[in-house]
């Protein structure tokens, strides 16, 4: 019976793939993009899902290869025990800054809506523990935790579509009109919102039907891009490109503009159902950096990692000094983001390569 | 030395029973034939009370005696049938070698179970259940007479759970009573009765009750494994069995159903469930439990589907106005002035002013009240709980508001979240969500609404880690079971349910093979 503890289905998997991915990169994303690609933005959103799919690919060609180890394991067999914790711990780091980071961003937005007159720490530390408690129960809990929260973001989209009725089709035109240049740049402004697959080293190994991490994994892409667009075409179309590129959150104010005959200030609201959204990749990334950890460590108890790592994951938390800043972190976190996704799977594949060819034996 | 009894503790189980074993060795001794020295092993070995009854008496001109215990036994029995027809026998008939054989099968031929026995381990036990033993000179066998009875409380319908349309029935403390009013619904040769004794003092009778062919064999074996670890001196309630099976002893949700009614056991062990019916409660456990289950009533089944799902929306909608309605108050008073509207805004403010508390203060104060009244009411006879509903819920509730010392909203909003605890179905989930509230207060009163939010993301994330058995507990929601949704939230048809509950393990899938709803499948 212990043994399942860490298993999931592919299913699930699919609802992992998008706890960890949609977060609060939904709410900035819009302006954020319309700022480079204008009306096509729509466009950038489409091409900005190539990374997760080129991720997802890149992943599993190391992950088919160690399908029983996890992330910590595998680079150790690779690159020999002390580069492989190395670039684990880097993993590690990654994965609690990430969480550290979206906490934040979530905090702020929080901040200035809600709670003008609460620290920021104060928030901070709540938004962590409950990612914290997540993050200390085991794989089959996360997922399904994932599972049902996704359909609780249901809703969170049932006020999207109430303000579809407004979208002026005009802001669309000319399709293509901001020049192919641009269009990447926006798309290459979408890659913040969209890690999340590199979950998949920490968790691949958890999945029991391993054949259907591909599948499941383009699913998870698909459904995540549909949601992604729904939100740009909507912030597009309600707004224009030329009054969307100043909203710093545009869904935020398309809830003001809604005026629902019960319902006063659906803002309100819509923040409330976004706070079971967004914690959801605070919480994995937490989880992943837990989990690696322990295997790092080879420390079995992952309440007292969670613990350990809660206070240095605040204290990340805390180092952007507003928002815009933490923003900017978050594009930072990028980089390494789609190192992890791309770069370290295809170099810890060459040196496995050369190690096999040097020595002609490896597992 | 320490360390020895330590790690003495932790492998005490494997050697008490081994103990066991070697006592039961000695307990070998069997019965001698000299009739003074049995009676006084049995007397002793019983250990002397005085409610050992032993009876000399005569069969057949040859010296006997008679042994039981008064009170647990139906003496009406022992006196009319049994030594009323031994004394009538005035000799064995001379070619009977075997007087014993010739008693239980020509003179007490009344139907009642008998059978003979010489060790006096076995006979102890026999009379401690309420037999009686008969020994006779010259004979190394006792007779057992199955005489249980005494007096026990009738069948009543029990209080809890009472249901307008359904059964009537309840359980008593008599497991054989229990046992057959569970039989009397399932008349299949695969309904399955295991029975065991726990407790090394109260030797309590513990019956394991599960549908053959539907229970899931894994889960069965998992209980009766669980169940027969259990070692303790005594257990006087279902509740004890209870806590010591359940996964988590430390989460605040009731993780195995308890239920007096056996028209709902019976429902869930069609559903794959197993039963453990416990000697001396009324309260028979069902397990695995999901979390929905604690909000689902009979009624919901045996009325009309629409009517039902609107009951168990309702329900939904009370244990969220149980858990959040004080902190939404708390939330709105402290934070989001914004979202009232203008003129009850106004009149929230006028009233507080004047008010010394704050909204948290207020509204601990309020609930504390309700719990110490619902306390006291829960003691009470009838007759004076009224009284105490009158003076509690009204005097207080006037007098409070009258001395400026809360605000009239916060006594509406903790009366309605008061009332709303008492939807609950089941007894042991009311008193659990009743508890979530007070964490969620505090937690309103720091962060609003988020808070709240917060607050319900720790539960069910709680809720989700939750297993009863192996078995999710949030299921049919997580993981999610598509095929279940039609009996979760509502309650669809009751002839649209031709499968059983996806998120209890079972054998046997089909529940409907038929109905007059459905073009009859042609195959």
């Amino acid at each position: 019976m212990k043994n399942n503890k860490n298993v999931i289905t592919s299913k699930q998997l699919i609802f992992m793939i998008i706890g960890a991915t949609i977060g609060v990169g939904i709410l900035t994303l819009a302006s954020t993009i319309a700022r480079e690609s204008r009306q096509d933005a729509w466009i950038s959103t489409i091409i900005g899902a190539l990374l997760p799919v080129a991720g997802l690919f890149t992943i599993n060609l190391i992950t088919s290869r160690y399908p029983d180890h996890t992330f910590a394991e595998f680079s150790e067999t690779i690159l020999g025990k002390w580069p492989g914790k190395a670039l684990s711990l880097l993993f590690i780091l990654y994965a609690l800054i990430f969480a550290s980071i979206v906490t934040r961003i979530f905090v702020s937005i929080l901040k200035m809506y809600l709670f003008p007159m609460t620290p920021i720490w104060a928030l901070s530390a709540l938004i962590l523990f409950v990612a914290a408690y997540l993050a200390s129960q085991d794989a089959r809990v996360l997922a399904r935790v994932n599972e049902l929260m996704f359909f609780e973001a249901l809703v969170l989209f049932a006020f999207l579509i109430g303000s579809a009725f407004q979208i002026d089709l005009t802001f669309f035109q000319p399709v293509g009109g901001s020049g192919l240049l641009n269009i990447l740049k926006g798309a290459y402004h979408t890659a913040f919102s969209y890690l999340g697959i590199e979950l998949l080293l920490v968790i691949s190994p958890m999945v029991r039907n391993k054949r259907e991490i591909i599948k499941a994994g383009l699913i998870a892409i698909i459904i995540i891009t549909f949601i992604y667009l729904l939100v740009v075409v909507i912030s597009t179309g309600v707004f224009g490109p030329d009054v969307l590129e100043r909203l710093r959150f545009a869904l935020m104010v398309i809830q003001k503009t809604y005026t629902a005959p019960v319902i006063e200030r659906a803002e309100f609201f819509f923040i409330i159902f976004w706070v079971f959204v967004a914690f959801r990749p605070a919480a994995n990334m937490y989880f992943a950096s837990r989990y690696t950890a322990q295997k790092v460590l080879g420390f079995n108890s992952p309440g007292i990692l969670t613990v350990l790592l809660f206070p240095l994951a605040l204290i990340i938390s805390l180092v952007p000094r507003n928002l815009e800043q933490a923003l900017h972190y978050s594009s930072i976190i990028g980089f390494f983001g789609m190192g992890f996704m791309l770069m370290v799977p295809v170099f810890l594949l060459l040196v496995r390569f050369i190690r096999m060819s040097l020595g002609g034996k490896h597992g | 030395m320490l360390l020895k009894n330590i790690f003495g503790k932790w492998s005490r189980t494997k050697n008490e029973k081994q103990n066991q074993i070697i006592k039961s060795a000695k307990h070998q001794t069997t019965l001698t034939g000299d009739l003074e020295k049995d009676r006084q092993v049995l007397f002793h070995g019983l250990g002397g009370s005085v409610d050992i009854v032993q009876r000399k008496i005569l069969i057949g001109k040859k010296q006997a005696f008679l042994i039981y215990i008064e009170g647990i036994v139906d003496i009406d029995l022992i006196n009319k049938e049994i030594l009323s027809r031994l004394q009538r026998l005035q000799e064995f008939p001379a070619q009977t070698d075997n007087p014993l054989e010739y008693i239980g099968k020509k003179v007490l031929s009344s139907g009642r179970r008998f059978m003979s026995n010489t060790l006096v381990a076995d006979l102890l036990v026999e009379i401690l259940l309420g037999r009686t033993v008969i020994l006779v000179e010259g004979i190394k066998e006792g007779l057992i007479l199955e005489t249980r009875g005494g007096t026990r409380r009738s069948i009543e319908e029990p209080p809890t759970e009472r249901t307008v349309r359904g059964s009537r029935e309840g359980f008593t403390e008599d497991i054989g009573v229990n046992l057959a009013s569970i039989r009397r619904r399932i008349k299949s040769p695969r309904l399955a009765i295991e029975t065991l004794h726990i407790g090394e003092r109260s030797f309590t009778k513990v019956a394991i009750v599960y549908i053959s062919d539907i229970a899931d064999p894994k889960i069965v074996q998992e209980i009766r494994h669980r169940i027969s670890k259990i070692e303790v001196d005594g257990i006087l309630a279902s509740g004890y069995i209870e806590r010591f099976i359940e996964d988590h002893p430390w989460s605040l949700f009731p993780q195995i159903y308890g239920t007096e009614r056996p028209d709902k056991v019976v429902a869930n062990l069609l559903e794959g469930r197993i039963a453990i019916v416990v000697d001396g409660t009324p309260f028979v456990l069902v397990a695995p439990a999901v979390f929905l289950q604690f909000l689902q009533g009979s009624e919901d089944y045996y009325e009309r589907a629409i009517v039902g799902s609107v009951a168990r929306l309702v329900r939904y909608l009370a244990l969220m106005i149980t858990t959040t309605s004080t902190s939404v108050y708390i939330a709105l008073i402290t934070f989001h002035h914004s979202l009232l509207p203008t003129d009850l805004l106004l009149a929230v403010a006028e009233n507080r002013e004047q008010l010394p508390f704050t909204p948290l203060a207020e509204a601990l104060f309020m609930e504390v009240v309700i719990e110490i009244l619902r306390e006291a009411g829960l003691r009470l006879p009838t007759s004076v709980g009224q009284t105490l509903g009158v003076v509690g819920g009204i005097v207080i509730g006037q007098a409070v508001l009258a001395a400026r010392l809360v605000s009239p909203l916060i006594v509406v909003t903790v009366s309605l979240a008061a009332v709303s605890s008492f939807v609950f179905p089941n007894y042991s989930m009311a008193l659990a969500v009743r508890l979530i509230k007070f964490p969620m207060m505090i937690l309103a009163a720091s962060f609003g609404a988020v808070g709240i939010a917060v607050g319900w993301l720790l539960v069910t994330i709680h809720l989700v880690s939750l297993e009863s058995l192996g078995v999710p507990y949030m299921g049919p929601l997580s993981p999610m079971r598509y095929k279940d949704l039609g009996d979760t939230f509502v309650v669809s048809h009751i002839w649209k349910h031709d499968k059983r509950p996806a998120s209890i393990p079972h054998i046997d899938k089909r529940r409907i093979k038929g109905s007059p709803r459905e073009p009859a499948n042609e195959e």
